[in-house]
């Protein structure tokens, strides 16, 4: 980089020719000296030797100030820079301006809204870029794009290019685009190589600075807010169509989440869900600043096969995130594998976790589709694509089904183990429960011709939602023989107890049930309660891999089908009609359909031969809607000091073009002048005494 | 002094100076002067006593003698009758200093011979026998005092013809060999611009006069611009008398040069009337009959 000093304005320069002027002046006036006769030089004579030295210094003095003036005021109009750290110089400059089109943009203000305002900020850094530099443009979706193939010259198609920009609903990638932005700076050919990032700078898209990657030498970046505080915003976190809950209803229901990143506490917030334009359900929900909450709308019919529902609150700052659509089929059931400790041919001989999930009888939609296997099986089981795990009284376990057992849990699905005669305790602990519950067993407890009960000792946990009972109430009636002594670890959360030794203890998106699913460990499995503490316990381990199977906008949509029902080419059309690019894969038995990512929310409907294969309701990515103002001042101090910030409204260009060529000081040196001319004036005016 | 404001424009050194002939300049001057002032200021100048008379109605009560009226208790006026006796001596000096003039003026030694060919008209009308003296490092013309026309012509001849000599002012000299030269008590009329040094040599030639008893009067003419110094800028000053130059910057050291002038004129107005000298400061710019009327107005408070 060059150091030097450097003007802005060097045309300029020719104005320093004018220092002559003083010194023309001076030469002129000596030489026009006027000669005068006097009588005597009597007096004269006596005067100037005492004072014609001094005048004489005056004058050189006063000459000396009046060329300094004169090149300071040259100068000044030469627009001088000082090199600052990481200046560039006067040379061509390569700018990648990063421009936020997520959705979380859409929001509008009393001025309007953000994306109109950034493309406002983006006209202005127009004025930094002449001829013979190169703009490119990277818009923050996942991957980030590029509007051009490399760098262009012409501002105008960078300006028409973010005009033209439709609003991404994928969420944003801004660690990720402000590095690709980086590298593009820095691989360029230019002495100046700058990168922009015109955002609202929400929270939900910049709280972890620590994934901001490290500015390459010779690159600045400017964040350039479009906003200077957050907006208040209420937003459907989450949507879906639950069968009816424990606690009753017969047409099943929409639970519907909301987060709350308004200014204050939400007491009453209205909640719509419509089945085309007809209201299905509706309530209100209270929801804390800064929190979610979660309420079941029972539906006053039934869900006619393929309608579409949607739920809706009020529309505020950002309407995108006050909708989230459904489709009946969005039912789909959690799939559980259970794993019996059994072999294969005395699987009946312990039914109750495969009654209790799937009952027989049922009518409608099922809750669980459930699969059991005996642990001998495990390792040839081929497709372990299931929400949750049960291991029902399993033994030794192979090396290689605990692995992808592992590989499951760390996907997302959950994992209850519930203990019997057949667990062996020592081996559980060394090679089953580190991967997943942070608890030792320690031998089986016999209730010595007494019994157990279960005792919540968290009431309030979602998994004894439905259970009515008192603080310190039994769970259930039913009678525990049997129980193994645990010690539990830090990162264990007893739920429940028996009397004083734990009974069920939660790790992440797991569950140890301290006693078994075997009448000879008592008649738990035959009570009234088995079902729903069955039930809730897998719906708390696979809510995770539920949610994880719903589809975001920006995303692929990807699910399999059997194949037998796909007959012939896949179709997805979109909200709008428009059809998305599907890629499907046969594997074994099913069909592995997945789009392109998905360009918006919506019902998207999956057709073959002409017949509807499925509908999939795509939602928006909860995070966007976070619209609380992330400082970015905070985000310049973790990039470090080649990270400068451009306040709206401040002077864009000015601070730029100063990181450019440095500290522009033209000012100091008008004073300076000023100041100098202030002191020859007082000079010339005393006369040397 | 009805029209006295007319008469002194029409006195305008710079005016009069038009005038080829110096004859005619005197007497313009004179007659000009004295036509703006219906009485005659210069009672006793020329005029003796001769005896007293007794007071009547509408005689000038300035007249009075007041001792007598004291020591008689009556009232007598004092009768004059011309003194055709007096001698005045023009002594003018006509070094190159004396030459200088700026922007229209005339010069000091112009000034001075008008002055004093005026005041020889003056003189002459009184019957006074006058003398002239030009001198600058040196006597250069001395012509004793007469009373008679010709001689009166002669004397205006010779400062009509006064022209600056480039030399050195030499005061003290001049004045020593005139004083020497006059015995009998008279008027001396000094005009210079006191270019001299040292002064105490001047004031010693001026003592040397009033040793023998004449009645001194100095005039000492500048030149406004001395008076004044109102060059600006760069400036290279010559000396009219030693030809030496001095470049400097004129506006720069003008209140010292006032300082210096003021204090020189001070010591001299202050030595002149320790000695009993008349004073005169005049300036080339200054109205002949003002310099007239100053004279006479000191010139009569001495008798």
């Amino acid at each position: 980089m060059t150091m030097g000093l450097t003007f802005l304005n060097g045309i300029f320069g020719l104005a320093m020719a004018a220092v002559a002027l003083p010194i023309i002046i001076h030469l002129l006036f000596r030489r026009r000296a006027k000669r005068e006769a006097f009588p005597s030089l009597e007096f004269l004579e006596q005067i100037s030797q005492r004072q014609r030295r001094r005048i004489r210094l005056r004058h050189w003095i006063l000459l000396a100030l009046r060329v300094l003036i004169v090149a300071l005021f040259a100068a000044a109009m030469m627009r001088p820079a000082l090199p600052t750290a990481g200046s560039g110089g006067a040379g061509s400059t390569t700018g990648v301006i990063v421009f936020d089109n997520s959705f979380s943009m859409q929001a509008t203000t009393e001025d309007g809204s953000l994306v109109e305002e950034a493309r406002n900020r983006l006209a202005e850094l127009g004025r930094l870029f002449g001829e013979g530099d190169r703009v490119q443009l990277v818009f923050p979706t996942s991957p980030p794009t590029n509007a051009f193939d490399g760098p262009v010259q012409s501002f105008d198609r960078v300006a028409a290019s973010a005009r033209n920009a439709s609003v991404s609903y994928s969420p944003a990638t801004h660690a990720t685009t402000l590095e690709e932005a980086m590298h593009l700076a820095a691989d360029a050919a230019s002495l100046n190589r700058e990168v922009y990032v015109i955002s609202d700078f929400q929270e939900g898209d910049w709280s972890d600075a620590s994934t901001l990657p490290d500015v390459p030498d010779g690159v600045r970046v400017y964040l350039v807010p479009v906003a200077d505080d957050g907006i208040p915003n209420v937003a459907v976190s989450s949507a879906s169509i639950v069968k009816a809950s424990v606690q009753g209803g017969g047409s099943g229901a929409v639970r519907v989440t909301l987060a709350n990143y308004s200014d204050g506490d939400l007491v009453a917030y209205p909640i719509r869900v419509f089945a085309d334009e007809i209201v299905l359900a509706e309530g209100a929900l209270a929801v804390s600043r800064d929190d979610y909450a979660t309420i079941d709308l029972p539906l006053q019919q039934p869900i006619a096969a393929g309608a579409t529902l949607h739920v809706r609150i009020p529309e505020d700052a950002l309407a995108a995130d006050d909708v989230a659509w459904l489709a009946s089929e969005d039912r789909e059931a959690i799939r559980v594998l259970i794993v019996h400790g059994a072999d294969p041919d005395e699987l009946t001989d312990e039914p109750f976790l495969r009654l209790a999930l799937d009952p027989p009888g049922q009518v409608g939609e099922r809750l669980f589709t459930v699969d059991e296997l005996s642990l001998r099986d495990l390792p040839v089981q081929t497709d372990l694509d299931y929400d949750a795990f049960v291991l029902n009284n399993v033994g030794r376990v192979s090396e290689g089904s605990i692995a992808r057992l592992r590989l499951a849990h760390r996907d997302g699905a959950g994992i209850i183990i519930f203990l019997g005669d057949r667990a062996d305790l020592g081996y559980t602990n060394s090679h089953i429960l580190p991967d997943f519950l942070d608890v030792t067993l320690e031998e089986p407890v016999s209730s010595e011709g007494g019994f157990f009960t279960l005792t919540p000792d968290v009431t309030g946990h979602p998994i004894f939602d439905g259970f009515k009972m008192e603080a310190g109430d039994a769970l259930t009636a039913a009678r525990f023989l049997k129980v193994v002594r645990s010690r539990v670890g830090s990162r264990g959360r007893v739920l429940a107890s028996f009397g004083n030794l734990p009974a069920l203890v939660e790790g992440d998106r797991s569950l140890l049930f301290m006693s078994s699913a075997d009448l000879r460990w008592g008649n738990f499995p035959t009570g009234g309660s088995f079902l729903p503490f069955v039930h809730q316990a897998v719906m708390r381990v696979a809510a995770s891999a539920v949610e994880a199977r719903r589809f975001r906008a920006g995303l692929p949509i990807t699910f399999t089908l059997p194949v037998e029902t796909v007959s012939g080419e896949v179709v997805c059309l979109g909200p709008d009609g428009s059809s998305l690019p599907v890629h499907q894969h046969v594997q074994a038995s099913r069909v592995e359909i997945r789009t392109d990512p998905v360009p918006e929310p919506g019902i998207y409907r999956f057709v073959a031969a002409g017949e509807t294969l499925r509908r999939v309701a795509v939602q928006l990515d909860a995070s966007e809607s976070r619209l609380r103002y992330r400082d970015p001042a905070a985000l310049v101090r973790v990039l470090g000091d080649r990270a400068r910030l451009l306040e709206a409204g401040g002077s864009v260009v000015s601070r730029v073009m100063e990181d450019r060529h440095g500290r522009e000081i033209w000012k100091e040196l008008l004073i300076a002048a000023l100041l100098l001319m202030a002191i020859e004036s007082a000079l010339g005016r005393v006369r040397v005494a | 002094m009805s029209n006295g404001s007319d008469s002194r424009t029409s006195l305008d050194p710079a005016l009069v100076a038009r005038l080829s002939r110096i004859d005619l300049i005197a007497r313009y001057v004179v007659e000009g002067f004295l036509t703006g002032h219906h009485k005659s200021p210069y009672h006793g100048f020329s005029v003796e006593f001769a005896e007293h008379r007794p007071y009547n109605d509408g005689d000038d009560v300035r007249f009075v003698d007041w001792k007598l009226y004291g020591k008689t208790d009556r009232y007598y006026i004092k009768q004059y009758e011309e003194e055709t006796n007096l001698r005045a001596h023009l002594i003018v000096d006509a070094s190159g200093s004396m030459g200088y003039r700026r922007d229209g003026t005339i010069s000091k030694l112009r000034y001075s011979t008008l002055l004093a060919a005026s005041l020889a008209y003056m003189m002459q009308g009184q019957q006074d026998a006058v003398g002239l003296l030009l001198f600058d490092e040196k006597i250069r013309q001395l012509i004793p005092a007469r009373s008679s026309r010709v001689h009166h012509r002669r004397l205006l001849v010779e400062l009509d013809n006064a022209e600056p000599a480039g030399h050195d002012t030499k005061i003290a000299p001049a004045l020593h060999a005139m004083a020497e030269r006059i015995q009998r008590r008279g008027l001396v009329l000094l005009f210079s611009d006191l270019w001299d040094e040292p002064e105490d040599d001047v004031l010693r030639g001026l003592r040397h006069f009033r040793h023998q008893r004449h009645e001194v009067v100095l005039f000492h003419v500048l030149d406004p611009a001395e008076e004044e110094f109102p060059f600006r800028g760069e400036t290279e000053f010559e000396g009219l008398e030693s030809g030496k130059r001095l470049s400097t910057h004129a506006w720069e050291i003008r209140d010292d040069y006032m300082k210096l002038l003021n204090e020189r004129t001070t010591r001299y107005r202050i030595a002149c009337g320790q000695l009993g000298v008349e004073y005169v400061p005049v300036s080339t710019s200054t109205p002949f009959d003002l310099a007239l009327f100053r004279y006479l107005e000191k010139r009569s408070r001495l008798h």
